[in-house]
């Protein structure tokens, strides 16, 4: 993955073979968005910390993956670490 | 002749297809020969591009700045004079406007640069390009397509060999017959073009300036492509039945045709018909609807309009060449690195080839079955309710080959069913988004969780996503049991044990 400039969901998130819980809901989230650990409160609108189109669909994509059923558009709307727990987890 | 020269792969046609394919084969060490019939830059038709082609495709081919620095206009969606408004409403490429980034936005373009920038790039990238080279027929050696036949520069008869060829040959090509299919023509959207090109004429207002504008009228639609500030593309979509009238005079079928559209009459005002150079003619095609039932056989796979077409309503069809080129790439580079069987690889090119050509069809078939201030002849003929159980069986022929055996059984009444509903659910999201340049009509989130839109974006969306992205192995196989692209995303591979 060193060829890989953008951040994105393609390093770490997608290549644990865990299944999808919270934490690494959040890990994930800070990671393609830059934040250290532990830095994003769980109701933060994830879109004025620099959440973009790109890095949603990298998101949606690595946790689809693991069995969860999302989209793109769903997550677009409630755009906090608490509302997509909720989503992904709450099936 | 001599000895035929030999290659990994043969790419007849320089189109945006053949030179995706050609490009990323050439990218993994292969031999590739392009063979052109023409001299580039041609003109070619099909101006408005998608998100997936400028900021996926080009960008795995390594011409993303090239085309960036050609100054083409900017499109952020298209604008629809469409179904009961008056008032034009945006398909839009962001979702919100907090959420356009910069993957957002696709380009007018003027074809003859755009296809030069992509073939050139091809011979940059090691492939032999050789134009005003016609390919005259397929070699065939023991049930195997082995190599082509094609005339030089100088007209000499030449042979040349190959593991694999590549038609990329176009809607005019014949060498699809290789493959050992039929050309299958939608009974439906058997629809005539007759286009040209205006200096100047008005502009929808900012930020939607670089849209395209398709705009329903009585007998038809029309689109208006700003290609350049001074420049633009006008078409008409009309019935078959108007081949008559048209060919009798192309120039007057379409004033006719503008003068019969509100919206399209106002913008042009007073602009002048561009009557000198590539773009002084009227030109008319056919833009039926096919699709070959064979997409590929031992030794030759088809790729773009080679293999199928579709209206151009949605500006699909570099995307569908584009996207084609890129999955016959990747069968092929597995099969050369000898990691997959002809059948895997090709399976696999084939299924999502049929799956990306059979979610548009729906899309087009519910888009045209929308209800329109005009009802008229040209609208009504084109309803669900109208298509005839032939064209749904053709329809179902076509999504079987996707290896779904489930969609295969499906049977008339029931796509049938499938499409009306579909049209329903569409003609909603339109209403509930309402108005291009209100506060909901800047919000694709009705019109994107319409079930036919998200079926048309997830592809192209990946495709995107993995051009800005780079590398990586994250995505799940898009057809049950197939393969997934490898990390470089030029090859295909089997996917991971699944997680649970
Ligand atoms: C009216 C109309 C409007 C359209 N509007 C749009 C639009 O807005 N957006 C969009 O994306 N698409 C549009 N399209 C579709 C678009 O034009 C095509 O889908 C696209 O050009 C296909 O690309 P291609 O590479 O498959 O083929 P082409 O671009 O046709 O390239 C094929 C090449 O093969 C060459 N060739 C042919 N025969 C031989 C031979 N025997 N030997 C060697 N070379 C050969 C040709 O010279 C040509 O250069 C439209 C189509 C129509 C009819």
């Amino acid at each position: 993955m060193s060829e890989n400039p953008a951040p994105s969901a393609t390093g770490q998130g997608a290549e644990r073979s865990d299944a999808l819980t919270a934490e690494r809901i959040r890990a994930d989230v800070e990671q393609v968005l830059g934040e250290p650990a532990g830095s994003l409160g769980e109701h933060d609108n994830l879109l004025d910390r620099g959440m973009d189109s790109i890095r949603l669909m990298s998101l949606v994509e690595s946790w689809r993956k693991t069995g969860v059923e999302t989209d793109f558009i769903t997550l677009a709307e409630e755009p906090t670490v608490a509302a997509w727990t909720r989503l992904l987890l709450d099936a | 002749m001599s000895a035929p020269e030999e290659f990994d792969a043969i790419v007849v046609g320089g189109g945006p297809a053949g030179a995706t394919a050609a490009t990323l084969i050439a990218d993994q060490g292969h031999r590739v020969v392009l063979l052109e019939k023409q001299r580039f830059p041609r003109y070619q038709i099909g101006e408005s591009l998608l998100p997936a082609t400028v900021h996926g495709v080009c960008r795995l081919l390594g011409a993303d700045e090239e085309i960036r620095r050609a100054g083409f206009t900017t499109k952020r969606g298209g604008s629809f004079r469409w179904g009961t408004s008056p008032e034009p409403w945006n398909f839009l490429f962001a979702l919100s406007p907090e959420l356009s980034g910069p993957t957002s936005y696709a380009y007018q373009v003027d074809r003859m640069t755009f296809d030069d920038i992509l073939l050139r790039n091809a011979a940059r990238h090691g492939v032999d390009v050789r134009e005003e080279s016609p390919v005259l027929e397929a070699v065939e050696t023991g049930g195997r397509v082995t190599g082509v036949v094609y005339t030089d520069p100088a007209g000499a008869r030449r042979e040349i060999a190959a593991a694999h060829v590549v038609d990329a040959s176009g809607s005019t090509g014949r060498l699809h017959a290789a493959a050992g299919g039929t050309r299958r023509y939608s009974e439906f959207f058997q629809n005539l073009a007759v286009f040209g090109y205006f200096a100047g004429g008005g502009r929808l207002p900012e930020p939607d300036a670089g849209n395209i504008l398709c705009a329903a009228f009585d007998e038809g639609w029309l689109w208006y492509i700003p290609l350049r500030d001074d420049l633009t593309s006008v078409g008409a979509v009309l019935n078959r039945d108007q081949a008559g009238r048209i060919q009798a005079d192309r120039e007057g079928a379409l004033r006719d045709s503008i003068r019969r559209c509100t919206i399209v009459r106002d913008l042009l005002g007073g602009a002048e018909r561009v009557t000198e150079g590539t773009y002084g003619s009227v030109r008319v095609r056919r833009d039926y609807s096919y699709a070959n039932t064979r997409f590929w056989a031992p030794g030759i796979t088809l790729v773009g309009d080679a293999a199928c077409f579709i209206d151009p309503v949605f500006s699909t069809g570099v995307h569908l060449a584009t996207y084609s080129g890129l999955l016959a790439a990747r069968s092929i580079n597995s099969v050369l690195a000898g990691e997959l069987s002809e059948e895997r690889a090709f399976g696999e090119f084939e299924g999502r080839y049929r799956r990306e050509y059979s979610v548009f069809y729906e899309f087009l078939a519910a888009f045209y079955d929308m209800r329109q201030r005009e009802e008229t002849y040209f609208w009504t003929a084109r309803k669900v309710t109208n298509m005839q159980a032939g064209d749904m069986q053709a329809f179902a022929t076509l999504v079987a080959g996707a290896s779904s055996a489930e969609t295969a059984l499906v049977g008339a009444d029931a796509l049938a069913e499938r499409f009306s509903s579909s049209s329903a659910e569409l003609t909603g999201a339109v209403e509930r988004t309402g108005a291009a340049r209100t506060q909901s009509g800047e919000r694709m989130s009705e019109l994107f969780r319409a079930p036919v839109v998200a079926d048309v974006m997830s592809e192209m969306n990946r495709i995107q996503r993995r051009g800005v992205t780079g590398p990586g192995t994250d995505e799940a196989p898009l057809l049950e049991g197939g393969l997934v692209p490898s990390a470089d995303g030029r090859r295909w591979a089997e996917p991971a044990a699944p997680q649970t």
